[in-house]
């Protein structure tokens, strides 16, 4: 009988080592992020250095919020727009709106692609009503929203949640 | 045990109470110089025997809105404004119901904004428009409607519990304000004299969803329900703002209208009417069109007093000695406010 | 319901409360009723996981138990009649057979932790092998972990070998074994307890002792102070150091002192307010701590950390590991093929090399807490061999080694050495620690740390205040304590003992890292 525990443990032992040498699973597959040119928008990041990258806006504007310091900010740029919001005097990424078909996703999606091609490119997605498509990061900390009109994408938003 | 220790035990921690009961009192903010907001639903009850014609309830759009003491000036209409820092649909519900326990004023004005909100927003919103409010079944309800999930009933009852860590942050605001607050408002209305013209040419986001939460619009039909209860009337009103983040959707404007329509209530939306106002959207604003400033609230009341007597028949109380009186003395506070700012 | 929320400190009041005001022979069904409210609270389908374990500790040791007494039974019927030989052999046969029945209620009991605990660990394992050749992975099921399966598994199983041992008697009664496998204080973070010790304690009747009350509730308060002014303070800035990719070099330094003392002020916080709570229902628990940080070797300081959980695994892996058939044959080979002194060696290390290696694992399924173990081992291993070399230079500088520079040198070593290692708990991934570690001799700078460094990750100079003040209050308590506990001092002089207490209240009120701001951290070994 002591054999037995002997042996389970050495199995055991094996085992672990094994699997050690196994590698770690792919965690990291639900990431949205944007890409515009080569400067890539990752949303949460600070926005001094993408903001510098993306060069002069064609547009911009501020707004404060209610009773606190710091300015919540918007950039619009050819064919999209990006709003930052402000945290211990660091601005950083908010949202990322796609506004015209010069610019898309880099899953290959712009507006007035249709509901099927958003589908093909990302999948089933974490909720679905009559005007829009939703995709969820893994930490759930991200929305890619699609919005329809006649089963066409008529505005696509990248969100940072805020709860 | 002997006497002498019981008697020990008892002085040290009724000691360690009133230290406890000191520490708090220092470590709460006193938003008197920084968001000075959060000290506005507190000054509500310095007001000895209220009694106002006009009832404001609502976010930053009615105490940066409407000024108390030009509805008096012009029209000799009482008010007062029970708004704070996004307040929400059961904020403001639950401030309404405190309020009406106290007074029965003629009209309620609620700006509809905050509508948009279905859910708890932001904990320092809720701290701000929460822990200055009194005692009553009224904020045990409000608090149980608006906190967050990181947040605990506890931390309301003893703000000792939120605010410990301030130590690392104490100020001579702290100190000077220790037992006692300046009063900061005109009868709820937050004075910004500063000018910062602008208007926002930027397209606002589109959503997916117009639909307005059933959340704040159940808050919206309680408070109805309660204005009818209590023979008041009820006014919606949507103040002008002129700002891509705060924009207020068609959409949503429909669904008040209907709302409105249904339920026999008047809505008013100013945003269109900005330039009838006579807002100037350069002069009139302080933080580049979010906001009215002083001068662009003063244009709104006057636009809404007229509204008030000539519609709703609100009768001119300026004849009232006392009633006058009582105003005189806020109009010179106003005034000499406003008119520092102008030095 | 955490033990740092307030609706524990409730929970607790209330329950010590009634304890004391209930008929006394009710006293233990309160604590069972307790124990089970509070692990309700802590998760309703837990209960069901705790309850598995109680039934197989129950029926498992109930089994043992009537053979162990039919054997004697049937001994003493025929003390006349059976020569001493056949006594001998069927007794050894009843053994074998009690054996079955023990390595049964074993692989139930540590059936139920494995799966729970070990499943997503072995299929990503697997899946790497899997995805090696080609093929589709395994579906990692995403599995619940019941809060305190490792300590309450351990102290059961512990006792299911103990019955078999014939070291204690089989609890008869169901709840009373419920009650020993789920007591409320030490569900979560141990100790780990032995049935011998505990049982008689949690079933007698207690009356209310002053002294030991109050030096409880000091020990409780003590606990709280540790665990929510020191430790979480210090977690704010371990969590800013493994965050961020730029602290390298002098910062895995500074994050080997801040976690060790992170961990010093969790875990022994932890533990103060569960032997206090403890204490003050008149219920001794076995000490888990003795100063750990004063040990001057690996070895010394393994006695004096986590006691409960080293004994466990030397009394029920080491010592039958050692002693089990097979290592005893693999010593004569090893003796008779390498010699004596490499021959007796091997089956002492391969038994601590097991037993190390399962320590890492209890720890966690990780390859991190798997290095972590055997690093360990290493570090005793390598110093046992090197003991005659320190022998002989003890001899030659006598009086150097009897000095207390020397001893003090020693502490600080093994202080590092064991943060060092302890470090890979923190970076959790071993290849970015041992790349962490290179650091520390290739771009160690200790420039950076004062110009600015030591508050660029999230700690304040007001944090680091309360850090320091907090590692001075204990270590004076350690050094006051050492012959006598500070609260047991204080609890002879009441009036300062409550003074005492609400000062601890006030500081973990406004200095504890508590609320809103700060994130609410669990204890480190609730997770274990």
């Amino acid at each position: 009988m002591k054999k037995i525990i002997c042996i389970l443990l050495s199995i055991l032992t094996l085992f672990t080592f094994v699997s050690c040498g196994g590698g770690e699973a792919d965690t990291d597959a639900k990431k949205y992020v944007f890409v515009s040119g080569n400067v890539t928008v990752k949303l949460d990041d600070p926005a001094e250095p993408i903001l510098s990258a993306l060069g002069e806006p064609r547009q911009y504007s501020e707004s404060p919020s209610c009773a606190f310091d710091g300015l919540d900010k918007v950039y619009v740029y050819a064919g999209f727009k990006l709003q930052t919001y402000p945290q211990n005097g660091k601005d950083f990424i908010l949202s990322v709106e796609l506004t015209d078909d010069s610019v898309a996703t880099p899953e290959g999606i712009s507006i007035g692609a249709g509901k099927d091609q958003v589908i093909t490119a990302y999948g089933t997605p974490d909720s679905e009503t009559d005007t829009s498509l939703t995709y969820k990061s893994d930490a759930s900390k991200i929305t890619l929203q699609f919005l329809l009109r006649d089963g066409k994408v008529t505005n696509i938003q990248y969100q940072k949640v805020t709860e | 045990m002997k006497k002498k220790t019981i008697i020990g035990c008892v002085c040290i921690t009724l000691a360690t109470v009133v230290l406890l009961g000191f520490l708090q009192a220092l470590l709460v903010p006193k938003y008197m110089t920084q968001s000075r907001e959060g000290a506005l639903i507190a000054e509500y009850y310095l007001e000895k025997e209220p009694d106002h014609d006009v009832l404001f309830v609502g976010d930053c759009e009615v105490y940066e809105s409407f000024t108390p003491p030009t509805l008096w000036e012009e029209y000799g209409i009482t008010s007062y404004i029970r708004g704070s820092a996004q307040q929400l649909a059961w904020h403001s519900y639950y401030l309404l119901e405190e309020t009406l326990q106290r007074e029965t004023p003629k009209i309620v004005v609620f700006n509809v904004l905050s509508l948009k909100y279905g859910a708890p927003q932001n904990e320092a919103y809720n701290r701000m428009t929460l822990d200055g409010m009194k005692w009553s079944s009224s904020k045990i309800d409000a608090i149980r409607a608006s906190m967050t999930d990181e947040e605990s009933f506890a931390s309301y009852v003893f703000p000792l519990l939120r605010f410990h860590s301030r130590w690392k942050e104490l100020g001579t605001e702290d100190f000077t304000y220790l037992f006692s607050r300046d009063k900061l408002s005109h009868n709820g209305y937050l004075m910004q004299t500063r000018v910062k013209g602008g208007k926002s040419d930027i397209e606002p986001s589109p959503l997916a969803d117009y639909t307005l939460p059933e959340t704040s619009m159940a808050y919206l039909d309680k408070m109805r329900a309660l204005c009818e209860e209590k023979g008041v009337t009820l006014i919606l009103i949507k103040a002008p703002t002129n700002d891509w983040k705060y924009h207020w959707y068609d959409e949503w404007d429909e669904q008040i209208i209907t709302y409105a329509a249904e339920n026999g209530v008047d809505y008013y939306n100013f945003i269109p009417l900005d330039d009838q106002i006579g807002i100037d959207w350069q002069t009139d604003t302080y933080d580049g069109g979010v906001h009215l400033n002083v001068y662009g609230a003063e244009k709104l009341t006057a636009y809404f007093g007229a509204i008030l007597a000539e519609k709703h028949g609100l009768t001119d109380r300026s004849g009232d000695a006392e009633l006058n009186a009582l105003w005189q003395e806020k109009l010179d506070d106003y005034y000499a406010e406003r008119n520092a700012a102008n030095e | 319901m955490q033990f740092t929320s307030l609706s524990f400190v409730l929970f607790a009041a209330v329950t010590v409360g009634l304890y004391y005001l209930i008929p006394k022979r009710a006293q233990w069904w309160l604590l069972l009723a307790a124990s089970y409210v509070f692990y309700f609270f802590a998760g309703a389908e837990y209960l069901l996981f705790i309850l598995y374990t109680t039934c197989v500790t129950y029926f498992t040791a109930r089994w043992m138990q009537s053979r162990a007494d039919r054997e004697d039974a049937y001994v003493l019927a025929n003390r006349d009649t059976m020569e001493k030989s056949a006594r001998k052999e069927y007794r050894a046969n009843e053994k074998k057979k009690r054996f079955r029945i023990l390595v049964g209620g074993l692989l139930l009991g540590f059936g139920m932790l494995a799966v729970l605990k070990y499943t997503a660990f072995v299929l990503t394992g697997v899946n790497g092998i899997l995805s090696a050749f080609g093929a589709s992975g395994i579906n990692i099921p995403s599995l619940l972990l019941p809060l305190g399966i490792s300590f309450y598994t351990f102290q059961s199983m512990g006792y299911l070998i103990d019955v078999y041992r014939k070291k204690t008697h089989a609890e008869q009664n169901f709840f009373r074994l419920a009650l020993f496998v789920s007591f409320f204080p030490q569900l979560v973070q141990g100790p780990i307890s032995r049935h011998s010790s505990l049982s008689e304690q949690l079933f007698s009747e207690h009356s209310f002792d002053g002294f030991s009350f109050r030096s409880g509730l000091a020990r409780v308060a003590w606990g709280f102070f540790k665990k929510m002014v020191v430790a979480d303070t210090a977690m704010i800035g371990v969590k800013g150091l493994v965050e961020g990719s730029a602290f390298t070099g002098a910062y895995v330094f500074v994050l080997i002192v801040l976690y060790s003392i992170e961990i010093y002020a969790d875990f022994t916080g932890g533990i103060d307010i569960t032997i206090g709570l403890s204490q003050m229902l008149g219920i001794k628990l076995a000490e888990n701590f003795d100063r750990p940080f004063s040990s001057r070797s690996t070895k010394e300081y393994w006695r004096r950390w986590h006691i409960t959980m080293g004994t466990w695994f030397t009394d029920y892996v080491f010592y039958p590991l050692s002693v089990c058939t097979p290592m005893q044959r693999l010593s004569k080979w090893s003796r008779a093929k390498l010699g004596a002194g490499l021959g007796k060696r091997i089956p002492v290390y391969l038994a601590t090399v097991v037993t190390w290696f399962l320590t890492g694992f209890w720890h966690g399924a990780g390859l991190n807490f798997i290095v972590w173990g055997l690093l360990n081992c290493l570090v005793i291993l390598v110093s046992q061999e090197l003991q005659p070399l320190y022998n002989r230079f003890g001899a030659k500088f006598p009086r150097l080694v009897a000095s207390k520079p020397w001893e003090k040198w020693q502490m600080v070593r093994t202080f590092l050495l064991m943060g060092l290692i302890r470090s890979l708990d923190c970076y959790r991934d071993v290849g970015r620690t041992f790349r962490l570690w290179g650091t520390m001799f290739t771009k160690f700078n200790w420039g950076e740390l004062f110009s600015g460094g030591m508050t660029s990750f999230g700690l304040t100079l007001a944090e680091w205040c309360v850090i320091g003040c907090g590692v001075v209050l204990m270590y004076l308590a350690s050094r006051l304590g050492q012959d006598e506990p500070v609260r047991e001092k204080l609890a002879r002089r009441p009036v300062l003992l409550c003074a005492c207490v609400c000062l601890l209240v006030l500081a973990i009120l406004v200095f504890g890292a508590y609320g809103i701001g700060f994130d609410a951290s669990a204890f480190i070994y609730d997770q274990f």
